[in-house]
């Protein structure tokens, strides 16, 4: 899942230093799994806050509201309600960022802040450590390279072989982190399987260079314009 | 804003879910989970819509601690909120689902992914 | 018994029906009152023309894989049994020589009859249907699991009409007491279809048809519960 970190909290008081009455949205999905914005972490950003502002004699609102979804309206559940009523000056969010420019652009009219960064898509290695595993490309060759995927792994982001800078099975731009091309060598070796590197792949388009809209595999009539 | 808010909202829409659910079942092999814990009808999407917003609902919102817990056991641990399950007759069982975490969330009673 | 018989003979069928009509109106106009139009998360900035095009398997598999996923890949023997039910359920009352014969004497309407032996055929079929769904409800463990006392007195509430009406026309019992009690049974049914679990008559159709969901009719729905 994705998985994010919150800012330094210099950063976060930065942003709300302007207004009086602040609304923090967490989120129940992806931010809640990584520990990161669930609702625990809203109330103890909160908090802190709260202590903050008390020390330096500040009076600022702050409240709390957990939205199972951030990234789909349907998961809302009180959102609306809690807006209108609460007449809040700016609204600081630590749901991932798809969720916070999907809020941005239906609140349009309250400046929104994240609390939080998006790092990546990744795994869970233990409780609290995540590793980043992917980063969107949209041109999956992961089964031809033994599971491991050079865009991620190799500093260079290769796609047909190391760069010859490799020392010892290491990068040569951070020693400490294995050459992903040497990993993929290993793997496909003890599989038996050599030859699906031999394969040479063109160019990538990068298409995560241009945001994407995904239409899923059956729906393409229903969004077609006549 | 008290977590009564979001149930009253809403009572109509769960009392007319609740009504239209034929209990027939069909529900069931839609969620991965029950096929993947050896068909429990307790993974059933209408078993666990019935036993937490229709719980709450038959209870007005007036629950004990081990309610509140056993409910939080039903719709954290038992659903991931997938939206893959189809009802025969359109009820929209993901939101119904998101609308009994939002009142326990509101009770303070919610699942730490720390365990 | 005679003047009970001229009661539910004479305004008992014309308050169940109007109850009936009622009922369901305002069942769909609560319908309609709560349900939104497109009320989605915002239309998307651009959608490219890649995005829409169809790369799966031909029609001709598609077709052939269409029923995968759905009731009808795991328990096709349930929902064939279902299906011809609630057909039955609904043709035989509307087709029975009887009941079209008192339409004419009351409104000078009537719908054409089918034989008195293709309606008993039809009766039987129900009556035995109904059967095996009490035997479901009672011996499979999953629907046992969710069943409460509601779900057996609405089936004892349907089939009471079927099986009176059987009874009666094939004079078993004292038929005085049969035809009275299948017109109240019947009466009783059609008043409480808004009111308790057989609104599921209703809003199986308003459900499916404007709901917006994967599994909607003709995939054209596009209101949401708000």
């Amino acid at each position: 899942m994705v998985k994010v970190k919150r800012k330094p909290f210099e950063e976060i008081v930065d942003s709300i230093s302007r207004y009086e009455r602040v609304l923090n949205i967490g989120c129940g999905g992806c931010a809640s799994v990584c520990l990161g914005g669930g609702q625990r972490e809203v109330q103890i950003l909160n908090q802190e806050l709260r202590l903050y502002f008390e020390k330096n004699q500040i009076t600022k609102q702050i409240d709390a509201y957990i939205v199972e979804r951030a990234c789909n309206k349907k998961y809302f559940l009180n959102l609306d309600d809690v807006i209108k009523n609460g007449n809040y000056d700016v609204i600081i969010t630590m749901c991932c960022s798809a969720g916070t420019q999907l809020l941005a652009e239906i609140y349009n009219s309250i400046p929104i802040f994240p609390a939080v960064n998006t790092i990546a898509i990744g795994i869970d290695r233990d409780i609290g450590l995540y590793e980043e595993k992917c980063r969107a490309c949209g041109n999956c060759i992961i089964g031809y390279t033994g599971g491991i995927c050079p865009i991620t792994r190799c500093a260079k982001s290769l796609f047909n072989g190391p760069c010859g800078g490799t020392n010892k099975g290491m990068c040569e731009i951070n020693p400490n982190i294995p050459c992903a091309w040497c990993e993929i060598y290993k793997r496909l070796k003890a599989q038996n399987r050599l030859e699906d590197i031999l394969k040479i792949y063109p160019p990538v388009d990068w298409k995560n260079q241009m945001p994407r809209t995904i239409v899923q595999y059956g729906y393409e009539k229903r969004y077609t314009k006549k | 804003m008290t977590s009564m808010d979001l149930i009253s909202k809403n009572k109509s829409k769960i009392k007319v879910a609740m009504s239209v659910c034929a209990r027939c079942g069909m529900c069931a092999e839609s969620c991965f989970l029950y096929v993947a814990n050896n068909k429990a009808p307790e993974y059933m999407p209408s078993y666990k819509m019935i036993n937490s917003i229709g719980y709450i609902l038959k209870k007005k919102g007036k629950l004990t601690k081990q309610e509140k817990e056993k409910i939080k056991e039903i719709v954290w641990d038992r659903c991931v909120l997938c939206t893959r399950c189809y009802c025969a007759f359109g009820i929209d069982i993901p939101w119904l689902i998101s609308l009994a975490r939002g009142f326990l969330r509101e009770q303070n009673c919610f699942k730490t992914f720390d365990g | 018994m005679k003047d009970i018989y001229l009661f539910v003979r004479g305004p008992g069928v014309l308050i169940s029906f109007i109850v009936f009509l009622v009922g369901t109106m305002y069942q769909i106009i609560w319908f309609f009152k709560n349900t939104k139009r497109y009320e989605c998360g915002g239309v998307p900035i651009f959608i490219p023309k890649q995005a829409l095009e169809n790369i799966g398997p031909s029609i001709e598999i598609k077709k052939l894989a269409k029923r995968e996923g759905t009731a009808w890949s795991t328990d096709p023997f349930f929902v064939v049994i279902t299906s011809l039910f609630h057909f039955f359920v609904i043709i035989t009352p509307l087709f029975l020589l009887a009941h079209n014969l008192l339409l004419k004497e009351s409104w000078s309407i009537s719908l054409p009859s089918f034989s008195e032996k293709l309606s008993d055929m039809c009766t039987l079929i129900i009556l035995g249907f109904g059967i095996y769904f009490l035997y479901r409800r009672i011996f499979n463990r999953k629907v046992r699991s969710i069943t409460s006392f509601s779900d057996y007195w609405t089936f004892i509430l349907v089939f009471l009409p079927y099986l009176t009406g059987f009874l009666a026309y094939h004079q078993i019992f004292p038929y005085s007491y049969m035809v009275i009690l299948h017109i109240i049974s019947g009466e009783l049914m059609i008043m409480l279809i808004p009111f308790s679990k057989l609104r599921h008559l209703i809003f199986f159709f308003l459900n499916r048809i404007f709901i917006q969901s994967e599994y909607s009719f003709f995939k054209k729905g596009n209101r949401v519960w708000s």
